[in-house]
């Protein structure tokens, strides 16, 4: 590692998201904290119940009515500047986000190519024509075969790679410093997958683009994110570099995670499956949220405040990771 | 021996603009046929899994043995005789079917208790006064607890639905489950209980199971045969571990590139297939697959390959899967 | 550990989810308010006999036009016929038309509507060509012409609305039943073998009547209004036969001096109308679980 100090590009502090529901406040996202270096790939996986789409989306300011944020965030694209952002204030401005559904994701009334020009316009200032010839480019950098044409074409008439794409290149209209990917691979088939991956490492390669990838699916993590952070009821409970976290767990859920997904490599007679459901998000368990489904649980893990302890090279929210040395993964 | 059931060039097609627009100017009606002439054998007991991508067809091959599409041509024997466009009752509950999807696989009006109910009088399982208890069996059956027989789905999770929709399918005691991307909606943490529970009723039941799926490692996992579809064909049928030890279709190989692995670092996008399937109304000229595999030469776009193969076992439908030797001559090929 | 201790946590359900579920089952409040007006109306219609302090035929052309007082709270019509009366026993007529004249289109546009969209093909198609011919006319203007062709009085009445209105309905539960016909848990219903008619009316039905119950209400007040327009046009209720939308058309000359006459119909249509779209609100926030 070199001695220079580097600004992360995006540095997320606390963050927290509250909705109302009932008369009962509920927090699915609970004081999430993490930072991306400028050109970084950062994976969180999670269940669902994890927090880890709202968290993303509570980076942009798009939740759902009624959510309210808290924390901080600070986001700077050139390592010069500095600055104090508001969710909403990250729109547009080096921050484009890409969704899972692609078939809801894309305007139907517009055809793509003016889904992209507008998208040119807003931040680029362009007239009409050069957002035109600049929403093609984009469809071309974004590997789709005869962009002229396809910008043309409604969203209804694009398979779903075609559509995944699209919504790449609408991103990219904005020139931005971080791309935020939710799920966007979970609805493709796994050639197709395969394509759009390769597709996000290569503009990462090509532009310099930091990319946070939030997914259930922990190969696809290994595939193309150097870090990763594992989400569990609205907490970080492990983060750290993605080869060293998926090789050597140092968390029981992450463990538990790796355990439970069918190796493609060998076949075993029984995977472990995690026993039990995950907490329902009004009535998260004190201390430890993992501790009731956890099969090295002690006493002190149900009062275990929450905090990430490092660890050889990562951070973990396990108060005893030693239980897990010693165990085949 | 014969097997529990035998398909044969079954086609199912689907209507996909207007007949009569195509009567009126004397053209055959367009059709889209999602099944192209497949042949399978399932034998008693066995495990098989269907692999493929969207569009290939394996769904609408479930649907077709289960009786809920008609089969446009091809014959499905079951046990010797065969079955036909109108089934009855006593055939239709020896195939039965779990579904993909947790939150659309159970009626939301109705209790567990009440769909379970209803299958048990419907086809006189056991005797009235019997029925409520078997139904808390069922659950049983899928570990979950008799209590939940007067739960509405909404209050269960997704792994509990599954259960439930596999206590549906074993309701009424078939000889083959079909699993139709049973656990794909699941959590991976839930799927792995879930897959676990499948092979234990297999064992203890003696099922024959058909396990569709998109993900490679949990047919891996689950099944002992794997036949892998595109475009409404088959192209590969082989013992599970053959086929992952030695793939012989380039689609299977791609499928397996393609796929994500935690075992082993992979570039991503390095193994890309081209573009994307076609649509199925513009099937390819000869083999479905030579427009984007890597290995196509001439041939490949004139003459659809036959599968074939050493054995019955063990066949791939590509002119260059199999060594010469193994494979008789095929007239007129260089 | 084996399996089964995997999952002993597995399905215990937490309280707060419990309680939820309760919540959610239960009516919104003003479907109880709107009930409850609707109530009051349909009390009135059946008592009107006990409640009516006057025949309300009884002609008294001498003490025609009087202003309110305590032997005439809504004073004495044209004919010097009891106000009060007359606006009680019109209730009969204007619920019985206002039910029916929904009711009725409900379950035949219901009927039809669902088989067709649940059996496809023929059934539907004619169906819905049939509907699109009745909608092709314009309403008001089809319901003139059958009342007038049938004649006047009730019956012809409901036979025209029930024509017209079918078609809303048939529209309404067509479309929740072709959604739900594509559904995992019909498409295993038809796999395990049961019969079509059961499918249809047990398993998809319930599913697919929500949005009917929460137009069946405002449907009540349109049916009501309808009555009221063809009373107001002169092809309603044969007179003498008291009827609110006769009466606000008969109060019209005198709307100056004696306003009461008109007004207070009016009102009294309006308080039916909010009762029943309570009820249709309420209806559809139940449903929006």
């Amino acid at each position: 590692m070199d001695a220079t100090l580097s600004t992360p590009l995006l540095t997320v502090e606390d963050l927290s998201v509250h909705f109302m529901s009932g008369g009962a406040q509920i927090t699915p996202v609970d004081g999430v904290s993490f930072s991306i270096e400028p050109g970084e790939a950062l994976g969180i996986v999670g269940e669902s119940g994890s927090g880890k789409s709202l968290t993303l989306r509570a980076i942009l300011g798009l939740l759902p009515p009624g959510g309210q944020v808290e924390g901080t965030l600070r986001f700077s694209p050139t390592s010069e500047t500095f600055s104090d952002a508001a969710p909403e204030d990250l729109q547009g401005r080096g921050v484009a986000m890409i969704f899972q559904e692609p078939m809801t994701a894309l305007n139907p009334t517009m055809r793509v190519g003016d889904l992209i020009a507008e998208g040119v316009r807003r931040s680029e200032g362009f007239d009409r024509s050069a957002a035109r010839r600049r929403a093609v480019e984009l469809l071309r950098s974004a590997g789709v075969p005869n962009p002229e044409e396809r910008a043309r074409m409604w969203p209804h008439e694009l398979s779903g790679g075609l559509r995944q794409r699209v919504m790449i290149a609408t991103a990219l209209s904005t020139r931005p410093a971080l791309l935020l990917c939710d799920e966007p691979t979970t609805a493709l088939d796994v050639t197709i997958q395969d394509q759009i991956l390769g597709l996000l490492s290569q503009l990462r390669r090509d532009l310099g683009m930091a990319i946070v990838f939030v997914t259930h699916d922990l190969a696809v993590i290994a595939e193309i994110c150097d870090r990763i952070a594992v989400m569990y009821a609205g907490r970080i409970v492990e983060v750290g570099d993605a080869d060293d976290v998926l090789s050597v767990p140092r968390h029981p859920y992450t463990a538990a995670l790796i355990g439970s997904a069918p190796s493609f490599h060998s076949r075993s007679e029984r995977l472990a499956g995690i026993g039990g459901m995950p907490p329902d998000p009004r009535a998260f368990p004190r201390g430890c949220r993992f501790a009731p489904r956890c099969r090295y649980a002690r006493d002190d893990c149900r009062d275990a405040p929450h905090r990430l302890i490092s660890l050889g090279g990562r951070e973990t929210a396990c108060i005893h990771p030693e239980v897990l040395e010693g165990s085949p993964r | 021996m014969t097997a529990l059931l035998e398909i044969r060039g079954l086609t199912v097609r689907f209507r996909s603009g207007s007949a009569l627009v195509a009567r009126v100017r004397g053209r055959p009606a367009p059709a889209l046929t999602a099944v192209d002439g497949v042949d399978l054998d399932l034998a008693r007991g066995a495990s098989v899994g269907i692999v493929g991508e969207s569009g290939c067809g394996k769904s609408t091959l479930a649907r077709a043995l289960i009786g809920l599409v008609p089969a446009a041509e091809g014959t499905i024997t079951f046990e010797g005789s065969q079955l036909t466009g109108r089934r009855d009752r006593a055939t239709m509950r020896r195939i039965q079917m779990v579904f993909q999807d947790p939150s659309s696989s159970l009626n939301p009006s109705r209790t567990v208790g009440q769909t379970l109910v209803e299958l048990l009088r419907v086809h006189e399982m056991v005797p009235k006064d019997q029925v409520r208890r078997r139904a808390g069996e069922l659950l049983e059956l899928v570990e979950l607890p008799p209590s939940l027989l007067g739960a509405y789905p909404r209050r269960l999770s997704g792994g509990q639905r599954q259960r439930v929709g596999i206590a549906r399918a074993l309701a009424l005691e078939p000889d083959v489950l079909i699993a139709d991307e049973a656990v794909a909606a699941l959590d991976v943490s839930v799927q792995a209980s879930v897959l676990n529970l499948l092979a234990k009723l297999r064992r203890d039941l003696g099922l024959t199971l058909m396990f569709i799926s998109h993900d490679l490692a949990v047919v891996r996992h689950i099944s002992e045969r794997v036949i892998v579809m595109y475009l409404g064909r088959v192209v590969e049928n082989r013992p599970t571990e053959d086929l992952f030890d030695d793939p012989r279709h380039p689609y299977t190989a791609a499928l397996m590139a393609a796929a994500p692995r935690l075992d082993a670092k992979k570039e991503p996008g390095t193994q890309a297939l081209a573009g994307e399937p076609p649509a199925l109304l513009v099937v390819p000229s000869g083999c479905r697959f030579h427009p984007r595999c890597p290995l196509a030469r001439e041939v490949c776009g004139e003459i659809e390959p036959e599968l074939t193969g050493p054995s019955a076992d063990q066949r791939a439908a590509c002119h260059f899967a199999w060594p010469r030797i193994d494979v008789p001559p095929m007239g007129g090929h260089a | 550990m084996s399996l089964a201790d995997d999952l002993t946590r597995e399905y215990a359900p937490s309280e707060p989810q419990h309680q939820l579920m309760v919540e959610r089952r239960r009516l919104p409040r003003r479907v109880w308010v709107g009930a409850a007006i609707v109530f009051v109306y349909i009390l009135v219609a059946v008592f009107a006999p006990l409640l009516a302090p006057y025949d309300p035929l009884a002609l008294d052309p001498l003490h025609a036009l009087e202003d309110p007082s305590w032997a005439h709270p809504i004073g004495t019509d044209e004919l010097g016929r009891d106000v009060l009366s007359r606006l009680i026993f019109a209730a009969r007529v204007d619920l019985l038309v206002g039910f029916l004249g929904a009711l009725l289109p409900a379950i035949v546009g219901t009927a039809l509507g669902a088989i067709g969209a649940y059996r496809g093909g023929w059934r539907d198609a004619l169906t819905m060509r049939t509907a699109d011919v009745v909608q092709a006319f314009p309403t008001y203007i089809l319901i003139i012409a059958l009342v007038f062709a049938l004649g006047q009085g009730l019956t012809s009445i409901l036979v025209a609305f029930t024509i017209i209105a079918w078609v809303a309905y048939a529209r309404l539960i067509r479309s929740e039943i072709l959604r739900l016909r594509g559904l995992d848990y019909v498409e295993a219903a038809r796999a395990a073998g049961l019969p079509t008619r059961r499918i249809l009316w047990l398993h998809v039905f319930p599913n697919a009547v929500g949005q009917t119950l929460v137009y069946l209400p405002s449907d009540i007040v349109i049916a009501t209004l309808g009555l009221a327009a063809l009373s107001f046009l002169g092809l309603g209720v044969r007179p003498p036969t008291p009827e609110w939308g006769a009466m606000i058309a008969a109060g019209q000359p005198f709307i100056r001096d004696q306003w009461w006459l008109s007004t207070v119909p009016g009102v009294v249509v309006v308080g039916f109308g909010l009762g029943l779209s309570l009820i249709g609100e309420g209806i559809e926030e139940w449903t929006r679980r």
